[in-house]
């Protein structure tokens, strides 16, 4: 199943991109996108524990299991104020 | 820290929903609510390009004969960040989940606090040194309610509600 991923804040820049598309088994969880992600985009891994994952405007575990057509966003600790 | 191996990885996921769970089971329990009227509370967000213009907000001011009490907050850029000097600051939303969980914060303080009103504006874009980010108003029948209800929402904005903050220099 395709996920697509919205990155925020400095993690555009880590990435060097706004969004991406990853492909992800069935059954697939928000920890195994981490993994994939962390993978394509090392610079991530120094943050994954303070990653902040929503799935659509809610935010959602490690262990939520992601269904087609998910629209999720990975950010770092929010700032407003 | 990388995670290591796959199981240190899983390890770190499990303690990441644990600690999101704990820190919510402190928010929402252990702060736990003094009242448990349930008015609709009238609610007015706006996220904004625009300047906050804090006299017309407060010429707006709407209250009824049982409310005592009127709490607002400006949250001003400082000149100081992480102790650089710096000119200004770019706030960066997810707008419509900024949205939906300030309105959940606000669903939250109905719950809590007999306040009749609650009124919330956050910028985006570039905010200059000396210039607010955030003002929030709280109307209630006493001080009391009104300064809780409004330090919560503030506290709970900075932990949930995605916007982020960049310094310029």
């Amino acid at each position: 199943m395709k996920i697509a991923v919205h990155f925020y804040s400095y993690f555009k820049d880590l990435t060097g991109s706004a969004e991406t598309i990853e492909t992800l088994p069935p059954g697939g969880t928000i920890a195994d996108l981490l993994n994939q992600l962390t993978a394509r985009f090392p610079e991530l891994g120094a943050m994954r524990n303070s990653t902040l994952v929503a799935v659509g405007v809610d935010y959602q575990g490690r262990g939520y299991v992601l269904k087609e057509g998910d629209e999720v966003s990975l950010f770092p600790p929010v700032q407003g104020g | 820290m990388k995670c290591r191996s796959s199981r240190r990885c899983k390890a770190d996921d499990r303690i990441h929903d644990l600690r999101f769970a704990v820190y919510d089971l402190c928010a929402n329990v252990l702060r736990a609510p003094r009242f448990t009227r349930h008015p609709v509370v009238k609610r007015q967000l706006t996220i904004t390009l625009e300047p906050i213009d804090e006299a017309a907000l407060a010429s707006k001011r709407k209250m009824s004969d049982g409310m005592g009490a009127v709490v607002y907050f400006a949250g001003v850029v400082r000149a100081i960040e992480e102790n650089r000097a710096i000119h200004a600051i770019e706030y960066e939303a997810f707008q419509p989940m900024a949205e939906h969980q300030f309105n959940l914060l606000f669903s939250e303080m109905e719950k809590r606090w007999p306040i009749e009103s609650v009124r919330l504006v956050h910028r985006i874009g570039v905010v200059q040194v000396n210039q607010p980010s955030l003002w929030v108003e709280v109307v209630a029948p006493h001080r009391g309610e009104a300064f809780a209800a409004c330090e919560w929402l503030i506290d709970e904005m900075k932990r949930v509600v995605p916007i982020w903050k960049k310094p310029f220099v």
